[in-house]
């Protein structure tokens, strides 16, 4: 069998032959389409964040872990300690939906955008656990979907599996995320907690910070089922 | 919980991909049409091949040099000939591989490069990324789009056939 210094030589070699052969006139003419100089500007104004987008997905599912470990330690009892580690794996594209514990049935309150930056109409409406996933779609965009869920359980959280810039932003007052994927193909998230914690809401599009914001703010409730349970805290969304 | 995580920018890796892109596009999109004989198809190989450059900027220690140029025009080959067995599938004659790729006259070569220029492409490629520009077997299963497995035996299929090859040719 040939060594592998060997092979380093010969493909160094190789590849010189392959450069002679290559004519540096041949290769002035073409004019690139617009098309293509459109992708290649996106691929350009991305390509410097895509670097240290492993060592930030690094640094931010520590920190998620740790603050979830630290929440589950703090917990006493044998059996609800257990339960912490009893994840329900929710994949949704890219977001993982942790639900800490059995999911609830009735989510105490549902939700709808009402502003869209156009002619944007609700597709489907699915329950998702503890919550619900609404699409939206209009003709020639991409959609829009938003999901929500009850945190019925304190270490319930959304995750990305996939690298991204976070930015810190505010939704009606309240701190929120915005993620930028590593993949430019992939459409921007907002993440935010409901006052005191009780729903996680999260919108995915293919859009500006400031549009992602202006969804998110557009936030109503369509329909209250705490009568359901009247011990529930008041909504604060 | 709240992660806050300030990007860090370096102008430098900016400025590496803008040079390759300036230096080397034209070249690329060469490379390409000659296997493509299509602008489009080509363009898309081009992009398809910044794509593999830009994940892979740790890679490209001077942005324009003979090792960097060679490494390019490896991609983009690479990217061609992907797209053309995509529009060249037949579903029952293999593809034939001889004719696919840029011609490198073995006699140009001695030695042991000889044989390598005699390999079939890919195997040509999966010799080149692994010995010449330092891919590992995750990073060829990756661009390859196999699993690490079979990127590990199909490297070791072409040591195998340049070994053959040197044998043929009397090259211990």
């Amino acid at each position: 069998m040939m060594n592998d210094e060997l092979i380093t030589l010969a493909a160094t070699e190789y590849e010189n032959a392959l450069l002679s052969a290559l004519s540096e006139t041949e290769w002035e003419t073409h004019n690139f389409s617009t098309k293509f100089e459109e992708k290649m500007e996106k691929l350009r104004k991305n390509v410097h964040r895509k670097r240290d987008f492993a060592a930030l997905k690094r640094v931010a599912i520590i920190a998620l872990i740790s603050a979830l470990l630290a929440g589950s330690l703090a917990l006493t009892n044998p059996t609800v300690r257990a339960s912490v580690y009893g994840w329900l794996k929710t994949h949704f594209e890219s977001v993982f939906i942790y639900i800490d514990g059995k999911p609830s049935q009735n989510v105490p309150w549902e939700y709808e955008i009402t502003w869209f930056p156009d002619d944007y109409t609700l597709a489907s409406q699915e329950p998702a656990p503890d919550g619900h996933t609404l699409v939206y779609t209009c003709a020639g965009k991409p959609d829009i979907v938003f999901t929500y869920f009850y945190k019925s359980q304190q270490g319930s959280q959304i995750m990305f599996d996939e690298p991204a810039l976070i930015k810190n932003v505010t939704v009606s007052e309240l701190p929120a995320e915005i993620y930028i994927f590593a993949d430019p193909e992939k459409p921007k998230a907002i993440l935010w907690n409901t006052r005191w914690a009780v729903y996680q809401f999260l919108i995915t599009a293919d859009a500006d910070e400031e549009t992602l914001i202006e969804l998110a703010e557009s936030i109503v409730m369509t329909k209250d089922n705490t009568h359901k349970n009247p011990t529930l805290p008041p909504d604060a969304g | 919980m709240l992660v806050y995580l300030q990007m860090i920018e370096t102008p430098q890796q900016q400025s590496a991909f803008e040079e390759i892109y300036l230096a080397y596009r034209a070249l690329m999109f060469h490379v390409a049409n000659n296997i493509l004989q299509n602008d489009e198809d080509a363009e898309d190989a081009v992009h398809n091949a910044f794509i593999v450059i830009a994940e892979n900027m740790e890679k490209i220690e001077t942005p324009v040099c003979p090792k960097t140029r060679g490494y390019i025009v490896t991609i983009v080959e690479s990217k061609a000939i992907d797209i053309y067995r995509k529009k060249n599938q037949h579903p029952h004659l293999p593809l034939c591989e001889e004719v696919v790729g840029i011609a490198v006259d073995p006699t140009a070569c001695d030695g042991i490069a000889r044989c390598f220029a005699r390999l079939p492409v890919k195997d040509r490629h999966i010799l080149l990324l692994k010995y010449r520009y330092g891919y590992t077997n995750r990073e060829l299963a990756h661009l390859l789009q196999l699993s690490e497995a079979n990127a590990i035996k199909r490297a070791q299929r072409a040591k195998e056939k340049l070994a053959q090859l040197c044998k043929e040719e009397g090259i211990r």
